[in-house]
């Protein structure tokens, strides 16, 4: 055998479909030929590190997961206004704009620090005139009915109700300037929770416009909380750990000791069995927590995010109150459960973030050593 | 949330951009890591992971429940990243990540001394195991992509082809060729880090 020949064998090897007879002449061939049998073992330890790094995990870049659904939010948020019956489609969209306004003073900003601004709650900076809809779902600013948005007499948003309108619903418009303009939430949501809540049976298009609380609050004073945020910290932890049913029973009572909150979920990766435990921590005792985790056995990766999810509550929140307002105006019983079951998951997430604002939240990955 | 893949899947398939993200989170290593083997850079690999999971997320009506969803996510990222690299595959992308990224075919030009008959123990696991990274960088597109699926992920002659679209004669031949580029690969890297590898072939 030549060692072209050989090459070529020696290529074909780590599928294991060389015939015998081929194998043995390789066998043979490499026996007396230093340089082939050096290629031969080559190719054998490559093939063996290949398959080993297929059960390697990257740490993907931090942020993967929130870019994603940033992108399918705009493609997601066009879809659920148009599917709204055309002909209150406008009063839709009007109603959602006031909406954020009467939700702002009502439920958002409830728990914020008012800086000295008494009840003054319009919360959103008017962002620039025309900015424009996007096809498809809602009133243009032009479409607005002159009734739909009643602002009140003196009000500071009265001079552009185009602005306000865009604000609360263009899905694509403003979503990149969102943190800019969109209504400061609060940094204390605590309270804010429950008067969310309480507020949110009022999603109705004839009682939903009614900004009076916040009829008296200028521009300027507005601006003055758009700064604040609410800010989700959290942590993936993975460990491997002997006994993973055992470290997972150690950290939900750690981190119980370390008053945080946990779910535990069952999961399959690989092939492996892994639990994956998510905590919820007050911030001040997350990194003693988060070291105690780290002992309970070999940490191969932690990432750490900061996420600021301020726009992305706030548009949870118009969506969630146009699901309600859809709710009151649907009477077939399928749709209606529909709607029940996408507004259920709106509240729940909208719950999560108040429930995560200004807390640590974990995820400590258990996987068998 | 305390559910698990079944649940966040039925949740994501109505809708529920959360429960997606969720399963976003505990997907993202594995398709970023196939990604990143496949394009062989890092940029590439961001901009594939999340195209994947976007169209995983529009595809989501068409998943079977009983079906295994970290599979089907596979093959989708898979999809995504032959599609980019037949429309982009003349765009070489030279990025601090490969530095010896080679042109067309992947050869490396630089004729490899094959003397000295040096151990292939003398390289741990775990630095062989970065070598064989680096020299998978170093291939070319159509070398890299046969290569991760057959040797890293265990995909049939038969699957390749079918996801490539050719016949299995080239992709057997082409798996041959990668092989060979990736011994010289790793004989010429493990040369510039100053170990001595045995030659992978002399010859053309």
């Amino acid at each position: 055998m030549e060692c072209r020949e050989a090459l070529f064998l020696i290529a074909l090897y780590p599928d294991g479909e060389l015939a015998e007879t081929d194998a043995a002449a390789l066998e043979r061939h490499a026996a007396g030929c230093a340089e082939c049998a050096r290629a031969l073992a080559l190719q054998k330890r490559v093939s063996g590190a290949l398959r080993e790094l297929g059960r390697e995990e990257v740490p993907a870049p931090p942020g993967l997961a929130a870019a994603v659904t940033e992108k399918l939010r705009d493609g997601h948020k066009k879809p659920l206004l148009a599917r709204l019956p055309a002909s209150w489609r406008t009063a839709a969209a009007a109603a959602a704009a006031a909406l954020l306004i009467a939700g702002s003073s009502l439920g958002i900003h409830t728990g914020l620090q008012l800086a000295g601004d008494g009840g003054k709650t319009v919360g959103y900076q008017t962002p620039p005139a025309g900015v424009e809809n996007p096809d498809g779902g809602i009133a243009g600013p032009g479409e607005t009915p002159e009734g739909g948005l009643q602002t009140p007499e003196g009000s500071g948003t009265a001079g552009e109700p185009p602005g306000a309108d865009t604000s609360g619903n263009a899905p694509a418009g403003t979503g990149d300037a969102g943190s800019e303009t969109q209504a400061g939430p609060a940094a204390e949501t605590g309270s804010g929770n429950e008067a969310a809540q309480a507020d949110s049976g009022d999603t109705n298009p004839a009682t939903g416009i009614n900004p009076a609380g916040n009829g008296s609050s200028a521009p300027e004073e507005t601006r003055a909380f758009v700064s604040s945020k609410i800010a989700v910290n959290s942590t993936l932890l993975k460990v491997t750990a002997a006994e993973p049913e055992k470290a997972k029973d150690q950290a939900v009572s750690l981190a119980a000791a370390a008053g945080a909150q946990t779910e535990v979920f069952p999961e399959q990766s690989a092939g492996k069995k892994v639990v994956v435990v998510r905590i919820t921590a007050p911030a001040g005792g997350a990194s003693g927590l988060l070291a105690q985790l780290g002992r309970l056995g070999a940490v191969f990766d932690r990432q750490d995010e900061s996420r600021d999810v301020t726009t992305l509550y706030h548009e949870t929140m118009v969506q969630y109150r146009e699901l309600q307002s859809r709710l009151e105006n649907t009477a077939d019983g399928a749709e209606r459960r529909q709607l029940e079951q996408q507004a259920a998951a709106y509240r729940q997430q909208l719950d999560a973030w108040e429930a995560e604002a200004g807390k640590h939240v974990i995820m400590l990955w258990l996987e068998s050593a | 949330m305390d559910e698990g893949t079944g649940l966040l899947v039925k949740k994501a398939k109505n809708k529920d951009l959360f429960a997606f993200e969720e399963l976003v989170r505990i997907h993202q290593n594995r398709v970023y890591a196939l990604c990143l083997q496949l394009s062989g850079n890092r940029d590439d690999a961001q901009d594939l992971a999340q195209e994947s999971f976007i169209r995983a997320y529009r595809a989501l009506g068409s998943f079977r429940s009983e079906a295994d969803f970290g599979t089907w996510l596979h093959r989708i990222a898979v999809n995504v990243c032959l599609n980019f690299r037949r429309k982009n595959g003349k765009r070489q992308v030279v990025s601090l990540d490969e530095p010896y990224r080679n042109a067309e075919g992947g050869a490396i030009r630089r004729e490899v001394a094959a003397e000295g008959g040096n151990p292939l123990e003398a390289l741990e696991e775990k630095e062989f195991r970065a070598l064989v990274r680096a020299a998978l960088g170093e291939l070319s597109g159509e070398h890299r992509e046969v290569l991760v699926l057959r040797e890293i992920h265990g995909y049939s002659y038969e699957e390749i082809a079918r996801l490539l679209g050719c016949s299995l004669g080239t992709v057997k031949s082409r798996i041959n060729r990668a092989r060979e580029s990736m011994r010289r690969a790793m004989t010429v890297l493990a040369r510039d880090a100053g170990e001595e590898l045995p030659a992978g072939s002399r010859r053309r």
